[in-house]
């Protein structure tokens, strides 16, 4: 119908190489955008001396360690169990109590449910605070206050789980679908068994599918805890590492390993079944 | 029975959503509001039971009490008006026996929320499922259920109210034709026989003109018709689906046929 590269008349052609124009100048936004993050990536390489001819030489060294580390030393090889199992109970009864800390800050912090305004805003800042100082953080500042120790280190995860769960737990909240909860306003229901009978229900398999979640994340950052001297099988860890003791350290690793996987697994069965209707 | 006073409801300053009603609703056995879609009809349901609040006007209860006085009557209010929606609005994962049992919590105190719900409750519950029909379904979870089902549930929550109203907001908009007319002949048994009123809204005249003993006609947020389903002629058809093309001749053809 028309020539190749002409569609309309001369007038609407100048309009749409003026809109294809303005789509250009997306363009540039682009390349400023991709810019920027050079830049902060060439910022990152200067700051952290990234120097890759240093790991080339440390490479036959890691080597080396391991040709020394055969055959694996067993000798002690109860108390690294005993840590194992430190740390898994570590960051259950720290998650655990994570989770009662939680409880009130996620009724505050859900918009949908909270009985003050007044409090959202607050309890909201609680839990950014809680969450952006690292479970490692707060077991160092345990360790200081209240002594070396598993106990430490189960403070330590329970403060900053409590505003992971939090946050997590608000979202499920607040996504959930108001209109069975408008239905049971609709019957004369007081708020709190509208919440009871509608709201629970809806949302207990998805917060206890987080909870989950964050008690296996708890397990693998458990494992670190003690190089700050807050239990569990990190302490053996540190030891073996400070000795240069590596028949040592290769059951111990081991160990993480078996015990973060089956931990993992074991949360995956179980959320797995939370989520099937 | 309610009352509404000169109710207005605006959204926004350009969105009038009712626009100066009068209107009792619950003096008739069953009250059709028909109307296109956007005249107002969920608005009014919604207003009439306290969920939406009228920027104007008055809702006022059946001894002439405005229904948000306090929130005691508000509660009372909602009691007495049992409420069918459109998506059933059924708590999904619960039973059908709970979600019904759920109709009971008006009644409820607050210690319920750590008890379970007493026995009598559950047993009246009970008894509501097996009036629409569905006690074999009881332990079910309501999403596995179908459309027309679970809207039976939805109307066995709103009888566990005990209540002498209920409102339906297009109770059958996303059911086929014959789950619809089966929906609409149990809501029309239980103001036969359970001497409950019911208003329902509806946009389909045929259904309207086979149930309905009283007709209120909606259009843009005003009430262009009220009277008796004999007095619904094409004249009066075509007030109410004014302005919306597709509806109005639909409803006209229908009537004509």
């Amino acid at each position: 119908m028309h020539p190749a590269g002409q569609f309309a008349n001369e007038a609407d052609n100048a309009r749409y190489r003026d809109l294809l124009g303005k789509e250009r100048s997306k363009g540039g936004k682009r390349l400023a955008v991709a810019a920027a993050v050079l830049v902060f990536y060439a910022f990152c390489i200067a700051v952290s001396n990234v120097e890759p001819a240093r790991l080339i030489d440390g490479i036959p060294r890691l080597f080396g360690w391991l040709a020394r580390s055969w055959p694996p030393d067993l000798t002690d090889f109860d108390a690294v169990l005993r840590a194992a199992a430190e740390t898994v109970a570590i960051a259950t009864l720290g998650t655990t109590l994570g989770a009662i800390i939680a409880i009130p800050l996620t009724i505050l912090a859900s918009a949908n449910v909270t009985p003050s305004r007044t409090l959202y805003w607050p309890a909201r800042s609680i839990l950014n605070v809680l969450r952006s100082i690292d479970t490692f953080v707060f077991a160092l500042l345990f360790v200081a206050a209240v002594g070396l120790g598993p106990f430490s280190g189960i403070l330590g995860v329970a403060f900053h789980v409590a505003g992971s769960i939090a946050k997590l737990w608000s979202e499920d909240i607040e996504a959930v679908d108001p209109r069975p909860l408008e239905a049971l306003t609709a019957t004369g229901s007081s708020r709190l068994l509208v919440l009871r009978y509608g709201l629970l229900p809806m949302v207990l398999p998805g917060l206890t599918s987080t909870l989950l979640y964050m008690w296996e994340f708890n397990i693998r950052s458990s494992t670190v805890l003690g190089l700050v001297g807050a239990g569990g099988i990190g302490q053996q860890l540190k030891n073996a590492v400070d000795l240069l003791d590596f028949p040592r350290l290769v059951p111990i690793i081991a160990v993480i390993l078996v015990m973060v996987a089956i931990c993992d697994g074991l949360s995956a069965i179980l959320r797995r079944r939370l989520v099937a209707p | 029975m309610i009352r509404l006073e000169h109710v207005s409801v605006e959204f926004a300053a350009d969105r009038t959503a009712l626009d100066d009603i009068c209107l009792s609703l619950g003096k008739h056995r069953f009250t059709v509001l028909l109307g296109p879609s956007g005249a107002g009809k969920s608005t009014m349901l919604r207003v009439a039971n306290g969920l939406v609040a009228p920027t104007r006007g008055t809702v006022r209860n059946r001894h002439g009490i405005p229904i948000d006085a306090t929130r005691s009557t508000l509660k009372t209010h909602r009691r007495d008006t049992g409420m069918v929606f459109q998506q059933h609005h059924l708590v999904g994962r619960l039973s059908a026996l709970a979600n019904v049992v759920n109709g009971r919590l008006g009644r409820l105190g607050r210690i319920h929320a750590l008890l379970p719900p007493p026995q009598r409750d559950r047993l009246l519950a009970l008894a509501m499922l097996d009036r629409v029909g569905l006690l074999d379904r009881a332990y079910t979870p309501a999403q596995q259920l179908s459309g027309g089902e679970q809207q039976r549930v939805g109307i066995a929550r709103a009888l566990a109210q005990e209540p002498s109203l209920i409102l339906a907001d297009e109770p059958v908009a996303s059911l086929d034709p014959a789950t619809a007319a089966q929906i609409l002949t149990l809501i029309d048994t239980l103001t036969r026989h359970d001497g409950i009123r019911a208003v329902v809204s509806l946009h389909q005249v045929e259904l309207a003109t086979r149930f309905a003993d009283w007709i209120v006609g909606l259009n843009q947020g005003r009430i262009v018709f009220e009277g008796p389903t004999s007095k619904l002629d094409p004249a009066v058809l075509d007030r109410i689906y004014q302005g919306s093309t597709p509806e109005r001749e639909q409803a006209l053809g229908r009537a004509a046929q």
